[in-house]
């Protein structure tokens, strides 16, 4: 039995699990704190006085601590517990770098958060969205980037398997281009190196362009490029079949690199941004909606012949789910692009629901769907505590999608039809301030929806930390029969 | 019998001066010599760490405002958290290869 | 050309290399212009640098996230310029380090708040929104009038500006602490700093010291109200 064990374990590498344990469990911790604060600010916008007057806690300063914990916090550590994961596992090698190396990325990255989150609600911020830590904390961030290159870049070049298996291509593209992203929308001068207060070199017009440049690719690139890294290794992997079409990853990876980089200028429609700008962003963001797709029916398709999985594997029910409304958002997005239609829905809580259908239907959702399936694997469970529960956190967190996105829409279009009526005398017929009051109904929808998103997460951290918690069984071993193993 | 394998991504290989007992089982009195060398990755990372370390009391020291404060220190601190960190994986795996 | 591929899956160099050749391109095409064409920013005129004490309620305004609910850009849209004014040009946030056009309106645009409001409704607001407009969302902002102004790195800050492109004189830089003062003074002589930063409004204060509250309204009461859209030189903008 024990050379049985000794001879497995030396066909396969000794993979550096302990880095993907620690991502995964940091990603759901944040993913709770990203969902709790999002609460937090929708309640102050349904009812002001939960501002509390209180510096620290205002929605201003708040907002900033809510999108860095769901795309940087959350969905950074579950995009560092995958790559980690499939890298290793689909090159047939331990990880580069050494476990001090790994370990400095992992504790570098909470520093990193924790320091961004702190430093917002201390009243610090650079008010780019999503670059809005300040100079120093950019800094630090590069350099634990740049340890998350080489250790991934490295692992690939110490392969064993030949060919770089696609969702490594989507992984790379998306540490590469991020990296670029950073450094070019961070470019800060500090009043003095003993300073938070920094400058950004480039101002204006200018300075909108490069933030939109990074912002829709931050989107793009970090959100999209990286999970669709996931994507390409958990639905095979769960569905136990393999990837629809080779020649589809093939075009669709270097369109979508290629074409989404000229998405930002939709940001910035009807804007002082030149017309020719902005006639690029929306041709090219109109353009992106094809390999956006070709990676859902990729996603999808890959199912042929095991749709039948999705009635008993919950967790594949999230991982699909989550390709259904990539397709949508890239879908809306494109739409929403277009001049005309961002004429109305730019400034609106359209733009809200839309960023919400793709953060919590998409990115959510395929994490979710990852971190189900990897939380046995790593742990050594024959499966997860219960089934049932991961059902109840399907149907709620989709529930609470649906209230979410179809309330922004309604307040979203709402908004922008009050801001542009006119009465019979031609006059504009709303206030600002009454258009305010049309949505409160709707903000109260939304936050039920973001509460029921919050519990179906806390459902899943019960799951998981039963899951980790429940009597150690080696994968393959019907449990009853693990107390005769042991006896051996 | 036990086999050492050499693990991939370790770049040093593991010498043992003189064999192994059974685990748990040193004879008492017995001096193990055992040698290792400090893997590079812990290294490089080590003296990263010394550096971050004297970066953030030299940003702390000269703050301008509450928040550089608050950075200078906790990352004097993580610095100094993390290095003890990489002493206490050496030793640990010093000790775990002297006692087999 | 699948056979091409083959060769860039099994080249980790190549992979990379590619992948960020590819990425580059969008990038340099849609930036790189807007700094060499010259009618990217209009030629207009009035666009000075900001004040000591308007840029320090810019910097308030930044660091407070007031971006997430006001936008600053006046679209060229029909019903938005009737409700807000000239729509934004470029030239008027050419010395915005960092822009803050924003991109959501919980409240609304201030790209032209400017000269709409008296200075003692904006403390008012800042103060409790709610007493001002019933119906607002805005967080109360009086921890702002309780802070004392930090004026001893306000020269590090128009230096670094100045690094980055606003002109700032010496004698701008020099007076800095002077105009500070003098701007949230009403009993003061405003002669030299309305020399320095035409338009530039003085506003109240509290009688004792400079607050932040002053700088923020400082900040908010010239936006907009740089350029004179009136007048027949402007008129032609083009870009």
């Amino acid at each position: 039995m024990a050379d049985a064990g000794m001879a497995i374990s030396r066909l396969a590498p000794d993979y550096n699990e302990a880095i993907v344990k620690k991502f995964l469990i940091a990603s759901v911790f944040w993913g709770v704190v990203a969902f709790l604060v999002g609460v937090y600010i929708a309640t102050e916008l349904t009812w002001p006085s939960f501002n509390l007057g209180l510096s620290f806690l205002n929605f201003g300063r708040l907002r900033p601590v809510h999108t860095s914990a769901a795309i940087f916090a959350f969905g950074g550590c579950a995009l560092f517990a995958t790559s980690f994961h499939v890298v290793q596992r689909t090159c047939r090698a331990r990880l580069f770098g050494g476990e001090a190396l790994a370990n400095f990325v992992f504790w570098g990255y909470q520093f990193f958060i924790v320091m961004a989150a702190l430093s917002y609600a201390m009243g610090f911020s650079q008010s780019q969205e999503y670059a809005e830590p300040e100079w120093h904390i950019d800094l630090w961030l590069t350099v634990v980037w740049v340890c998350y290159a080489i250790i991934f870049i490295g692992t690939l070049m110490k392969r064993e398997e030949p060919h770089i298996y696609v969702a490594n291509w989507f992984y790379l593209a998306f540490i590469l281009t991020v990296a670029v992203l950073h450094i070019g929308n961070n470019l800060d001068i500090p009043i003095s190196v003993f300073s938070a207060k920094s400058y950004p070199v480039a101002s204006g017009v200018q300075n909108a362009m490069i933030q939109w440049w990074y912002g829709h690719n931050a989107v793009g690139f970090f959100l999209t490029a990286g999970f669709l890294g996931m994507m390409y290794y958990f639905i095979p992997k769960a569905a136990n079949r393999p990837v629809y079409s080779y020649r589809l990853s093939v075009v669709h990876f270097w369109s979508l690199i290629f074409l989404y980089i000229w998405a930002g200028p939709h940001h910035l429609h009807w804007t002082a941004l030149p017309d020719w700008t902005q006639t690029l962003g929306m041709a090219f963001s109109v353009m992106l909606w094809m390999p956006s797709w070709g990676g859902m029916i990729n996603g999808l398709m890959t199912l042929s012949g095991a749709w039948d999985k999705l009635r008993t594997d919950p967790s594949l029910r999230f991982s699909v789910t989550a390709v259904g409304f990539y397709g949508m958002s890239t879908f809306e997005g494109p739409v929403m692009s277009v001049r005309d239609v961002n004429a109305l829905s730019h400034y609106t809580d359209w733009t809200i629901g839309h960023v919400h259908s793709g953060a919590l239907g998409w990115v959510a959702f395929i994490s979710f769907g990852a971190i189900y399936y990897l939380v046995p694997v790593l742990w050594k469970r024959s499966g997860l505590y219960s089934t049932r529960l991961v059902a109840w956190h399907y149907w709620i967190a989709t529930l609470g999608i649906v209230f979410y996105i179809t309330s922004m829409w309604v307040a979203g279009i709402m908004e922008g039809l009050m801001w542009r009526a006119y009465d019979q005398f031609g006059f504009l017929q709303y206030s600002f301030a009454e258009s305010v009051v049309a949505v409160h109904p709707y903000f109260v929808i939304r936050l039920l929806g973001g509460l029921l998103f919050l519990g179906g997460a806390l459902l899943m951290v019960f799951n998981l930390i039963m899951t980790v918690r429940s009597p150690s069984t080696e994968r393959g071993i019907v449990p009853q029969f693990a107390a005769v193993a042991a006896g051996e | 019998m036990r086999s050492l394998q050499r693990r991939s991504g370790d770049m040093t290989l593991i010498q043992i001066n003189e064999p192994l007992t059974r685990a748990g089982h040193c004879p008492s009195g017995t001096y193990r010599s055992v040698s290792m060398d400090i893997e590079p990755s812990d290294f490089i990372v080590g003296l990263l760490m010394l550096v971050f370390g004297i970066v953030g009391l030299f940003l702390a020291s000269g703050a301008m405002d509450d928040e550089m404060y608050v950075f200078g220190l906790t990352l004097f601190g993580f610095a100094t958290a993390f290095e003890f960190g990489l002493l206490r994986r050496h030793y640990d795996k010093l000790e775990a290869r002297r006692h087999g | 050309m699948f056979i091409r591929h083959e060769l860039i899956e099994k080249n980790t160099f190549l992979l990379l290399i590619l992948t960020l050749v590819t990425v580059a391109i969008g990038g340099i095409v849609e930036v790189v212009p807007l700094f060499t064409i010259e009618t990217t920013v209009e030629p207009v005129k009035g666009v000075r640098p900001y004040s000591p004490l308007e840029q320090r309620g810019r910097d308030i305004y930044v660091r407070e996230g007031c971006y997430v609910c006001h936008s600053q850009q006046v679209r060229a849209l029909k019903d938005e310029v009737e409700r807000y004014g000239h729509f934004s040009l470029a030239a008027e946030s050419m010395y915005d380090h960092p822009f803050q056009w924003g991109s959501k309106r919980i409240g609304p645009d201030l790209a032209r708040v400017g000269g709409k409001y008296s200075s003692d409704w904006h403390y008012a607001h800042l103060m409790n929104a709610q007493n001002v407009v019933p119906e607002s969302l805005m967080p109360h902002y009086a921890f702002l009038a309780e802070t004392p102004l930090v004026m001893d790195d306000i020269q590090a800050r128009l230096r670094t500006l100045r690094t980055v492109g606003v002109p700032y004189t010496d004698d701008d830089i020099a007076s800095a602490a002077a105009d500070l003062r003098t701007q949230a003074d009403p009993n003061g002589d405003p002669s030299a700093l309305l020399k320095r930063y035409p338009k530039a409004v003085v506003v109240p204060g509290n009688g004792h010291e400079v607050t932040e509250m002053d700088a923020l309204v400082a900040y908010l009461q010239m936006l907009g109200t740089m350029v004179d859209f009136a007048d027949p030189a402007n008129e032609r903008l083009q870009q």
